[in-house]
């Protein structure tokens, strides 16, 4: 029989085994340092070749509690059940540290336990690392490996510090990178903020210089109404003095046409300047396309295709139904300029609950339901200098004599009126869109604008009736007088509301109907028709005016027995009104 | 009368149909068996591995088993080369469960935890007064089979006695198969958990010797040492054989390494044991498993009496920890032994049994690695080795 495998027979393998295990494991612990690397691996090894079937690396922190920080050997029941606080000093520990540790696999009676403990427990820290080696009885190889233990023990106590630090490092970057992330995130909404904040003032500034700009319009539309009222008037009153064929017929009645043309510029800019009087009514919006599309092919050219997309639960809004319609024929005609070589003209509608946020970028319009009317072109479109004076009024990019610039601004002036927005979107060759949000009313209907139509006779016999005329500007005073006069009604004229109601009050006989301007010094005609209706409440009344706001003139300020008459106007326009006012109403 | 009594009843059959030959062999382990709970099972590679299962499974009826297919198979000191040898574990107390894992290809260390937890699951708590084994029998030629023996440790715990090896071939290219539940598997990992009234002792021995000097594994990737102090580890290889006598070729090697493995010591004095198959381009040395870099290693020599000797005295040892009466082994040899001791093999047969004493019966089979600790020490894969497990009756 031979002996195998005891004793070695092969010159100093005892030592040759030492000085292996050594740098096979001295290798491998290098490992340890790298916190992606499991420690249980390299307690596998130890343990392997050291013949150690159980091999433990715990941690007793400063509070005593105890860490299991790696294993080989131990079953994964045994793992996962809890270690009891470590009795003190770190550095001695239990005589029997079998009866420390709750493995079953340490209490086995065939095992002996061989410990080998940190040289230098850490007691700045007041903690220590344990490498537990456990060993059949008589198993434990040679007291020359201790030096070995103990140098991977001190191996493991510094690289589980440096483990510590790289997770601390690790944890410290990941909460930096969150931190990051989330400023990052911060710093984005913030410059979202800050761009729709711009977006915003811009438009405020924009709309701020458009109201001003209307509000000048608007006042200068309401002189050169007065002064077009008597040059119109006094025209007309020439052409009955002077007959047909004189040679000053021709020049009375240019005179008469450019007053004519004046008073048609005049009102464009009154809507500009949101100051024109409006029949608002639910409009079907998809209806009003409808039945523009053959005026706007006619307008536009056959080398413009018309696509439209309309949405049919789009329904109505809340709009003057002409104004409307002008509307959509400016855009149009401003499509068609944008497009000489032809192109697409396209009609949208479609519904839009706007939101908060939504209403934020279109300036003074609250949130809610609207109505999104679209008109876009494939034309030229237009530089970021021409969008911000798009809508100002006499701006153009139209060669001289093509435009008189009052097209679009007619177009901003209806939608603010009618309580809407508009947006332009353009960039230089890609074309325009216009996009108007107005007002959703519901329901799909156009329904009528209340109105109250006339009942009464027409013809001369008709004009019987006393008119008090108030007008402060003394040159429409007289042509007003005149027209009155020649209609063939009694008058009594006042040049003021104060003066009118002292004529009333030394008038004895009836006074049928109050021809008053709207906008006077100290009291309103509006007033001045009120306060009448207190001693006269049978007046009817006419209120005229070339400056007429939805404020001053209200459909309640009118009251059942008023109506108005933009001016300029004509003598004819003016005794149909007074007709008008003065034929008996129906019973209600 | 059994009582609380563990004993192992053996049948074998080298019928070539494997429907007959697993009824003979069940047939004839469990005519003689009283309290059969368990069969373990192998069987040479010729067999159709679905359809022996079937056989295997309809000739237990309800006794469960598992096993694997390997290069030789015996039955005592009878091998079987082709064969098929069962034995059946027989007790009033004893329990047996079954695990599986894998694919191990893909993960083997997490094939080996997958197998074993499953088996341990299976036995609940350990009774008191009961000693408990842990066989493995991983597909050795698919995958890193040392880290599936790392896997099962890592989840069953070292406090068991290990045992077990490479299930394996002819020499064939032919894939390996694993038996368990029923069913016949390749690319796995079988796991049996076996819990018995008496002491279960491992007995392991390879009988080689260092030869060459030491070198260090400067390069190794997996199962292939590269380099060899910075030299192509074949060179320092055929060196040592030249400071023998020996002259090695490349053409040579294999028949040359048979004789002459490598090894790298454990701090008992022995070595682990790796078996060099072939020498790769570029001069590394292919080896059945996996070599640790850094580890010193060195050419070991091994002759056919000192492998006979190193078998008996594994059994010897295994007889020894089960104390008192062997009621039966289980016995996972190398393949390579074999090869060594060609038909002298039968020695290392009869010294086994020799070692485990007259009339113990005992199965195994001729395996691509083995599995197994010395007492109390660390489970681990070996190459060339010898591997009983023994209980006692």
């Amino acid at each position: 029989m031979v002996e195998v495998d005891e004793p070695p027979t092969y010159g100093p393998d005892d030592e040759f085994a030492r000085l292996s295990i050594l740098q096979e494991l001295t290798i491998a612990s290098t490992a340890l340092f790298d916190p992606g690397e499991p420690l249980d691996r390299f307690l596998e090894l130890l343990g392997a070749r050291l013949g150690s079937p159980v091999a433990i690396c715990i941690e007793v922190g400063a509070d005593g509690k105890v860490r299991l920080v790696g294993d080989a050997g131990l079953s994964s029941a045994s793992r996962s059940l809890p270690i009891a606080p470590w009795p003190q000093p770190l550095d001695t520990g239990p005589a029997d540290i079998k009866q420390a540790l709750p493995y079953h696999e340490v209490h086995s009676p065939d095992l002996g336990c061989w410990q080998f403990r940190l040289a230098c427990p850490d007691r700045g820290r007041g903690t220590a690392v344990w490498l537990v080696l456990m060993f059949g009885h008589g198993a434990f190889p040679s007291s020359r490996y201790r030096s070995i233990i103990e140098r991977l023990t001190s191996t493991l106590r510094a690289a589980l510090r440096q483990r510590e630090a790289a997770a601390a490092l690790l944890a410290g970057t990941a909460r930096l990178a969150a931190a990051n992330a989330d400023l990052t995130r911060e710093i984005e909404v913030r410059e979202r903020a800050e761009a729709t904040l711009r977006k915003t003032e811009e438009q405020l500034r924009q709309a701020q210089k458009m109201e001003a700009v209307g509000r000048l319009a608007g006042g200068l539309a309401h002189d050169f109404n007065n002064l077009l009222m008597v040059i119109g008037g006094c025209s007309v009153v020439l052409r009955k003095q002077i007959p047909p064929g004189d040679r000053l017929r021709e020049p009375l009645d240019l005179i008469a046409n450019a007053a004519e043309q004046a008073g048609a510029l005049t009102q464009q800019l009154l809507a500009f300047s949101r100051q024109q009087v409006l029949n608002p009514g639910a409009v079907d919006i998809n209806e009003l396309v409808a039945e523009t599309q053959t005026m706007l092919r006619r307008m536009i050219g056959e080398d413009v295709e018309i696509v439209s997309t309309l949405d049919p639960d789009v329904g109505a809004v809340l709009a003057d139904r002409g104004q409307l319609a002008q509307l959509l024929m400016n855009l149009a005609v401003n499509a068609r300029d944008a497009m000489p070589d032809g192109g697409r003209l396209t009609i949208e509608t479609a519904r839009r609950d706007l939101d908060v946020g939504s209403t934020l970028e279109l300036v003074g319009v609250p949130p809610g339901p609207y109505v999104l009317l679209s008109v876009s072109d494939t034309g030229v479109g237009m530089d970021a200098e021409t969008k911000a004076h798009l809508f100002e009024p006499f701006f153009t990019t139209k060669e001289l004599g093509k435009g008189t610039g009052l097209g679009l601004c007619t177009v901003y002036g209806t939608v603010k009126q009618s309580g809407g927005a508009i947006v332009v979107e353009s960039e230089a060759n890609r074309g325009t869109s216009f996009k108007i949000y107005l007002p959703s009313v519901g329901g799909s209907r156009t329904s009528e604008p209340p109105s109250v139509r006339s009942g009464g006779r027409s013809g001369p016999d008709a004009a019987v009736g006393t008119v008090l005329l108030v007008e402060d500007n003394a040159m429409v005073r007289g042509v007003l007088e005149r027209f009155v006069v020649s209609s063939g009604y009694r008058i009594l004229v006042a040049a003021s509301g104060d003066e009118a109601l002292a004529l009333s009050a030394a008038h004895d006989g009836r006074i049928d109907l109050l021809l008053s301007d709207v906008i006077m010094p100290r009291m309103s005609g509006a007033e001045l028709a009120s306060k009448l209706a207190e001693t006269r409440p049978d007046i009817a009344v006419v209120l005229i005016s070339g400056f007429a706001s939805t404020e001053s003139i209200s459909a309640r300020s009118l009251g059942r027995r008023a109506s108005f008459l933009q001016k300029p106007f004509t003598e004819d326009a003016l005794a149909e009104k007074l007709r008008s006012a003065l034929a008996p109403k129906p019973a209600r | 009368m059994v009582g609380a009594t563990t004993v192992l009843t053996c049948g074998s059959s080298m019928d070539p149909r494997p429907a007959v030959a697993a009824a003979e062999a069940v047939a004839r382990a469990l005519q003689a068996a009283p309290c059969p709970v368990f069969g373990i099972v192998f069987s040479t590679c010729q067999y159709e591995s679905a359809e022996l299962a079937a056989g295997l499974s309809a000739a237990f009826g309800g006794v469960p088993w598992a096993g694997c297919c390997t290069a030789g198979v015996f039955a005592g000191r009878r091998l079987l080369r082709p064969g098929l040898v069962v034995g059946v574990l027989s007790s009033q107390t004893a329990r047996v469960r079954v695990g599986v894992g894998g694919p191990l290809s893909d993960d083997p260390r997490g094939a080996g935890e997958q197998a074993a937890a499953a088996a341990v699951a299976g036995l609940g708590p350990l009774r008191s007064g009961t000693a408990r084994a842990m066989l493995l029998l991983p597909d050795a030629m698919r995958g890193n089979a040392a880290e599936v023996v790392r896997g099962a440790v890592r989840e069953a715990g070292s406090a068991w006695a290990w045992a077990g090896g490479g299930a394996g071939h002819n020499l064939n290219p032919t894939p390996t198969t694993q038996f368990a539940h029923g069913v016949a598997l390749t690319d796995h990992v079988v796991a049996v958990a076996l819990e018995t009234p008496g002491a279960l002792a491992v007995g392991m021995r390879h009988g080689w010797r260092p030869y060459g000097p030491p070198a260090v594994v400067t390069r190794a990737s997996g199962c292939v040492v590269l380099e060899l102090n910075g030299e192509p580890a074949y060179d320092v290889y055929r060196r040592a054989a030249h400071a023998h006598g020996d002259e090695v070729t490349v053409e040579g090697f294999g028949s040359f390494a048979v004789t002459h493995p490598l090894g790298f010591p454990q701090a008992n004095g022995t070595h682990v044991i790796r078996d060099p198959l072939r020498v790769t381009q570029g001069g590394g040395l292919q080896c059945v498993a996996e070599v640790p870099e850094g580890c010193l290693i060195r050419v070991m020599e091994g002759n056919a009496e000192a492998l006979v000797a190193a078998a008996r005295s594994a059994a010897l040892d295994a007889r020894r920890d089960a104390g008192g009466e062997v009621g039966g082994a289980i016995v996972f040899d190398c393949i390579s032994r074999s090869l060594v001791l060609g038909d002298a093999y039968t020695e290392e047969l009869a010294a086994i049994e020799e070692g485990l004493g007259p009339g113990v019966p005992f199965i195994g089979c001729l395996t691509f690695g083995e599995v197994g600790t010395p007492r109390f020490g660390v489970p681990q894969f070996h190459n060339k080795t010898a591997v009983v497990l023994a209980w006692s009756r």
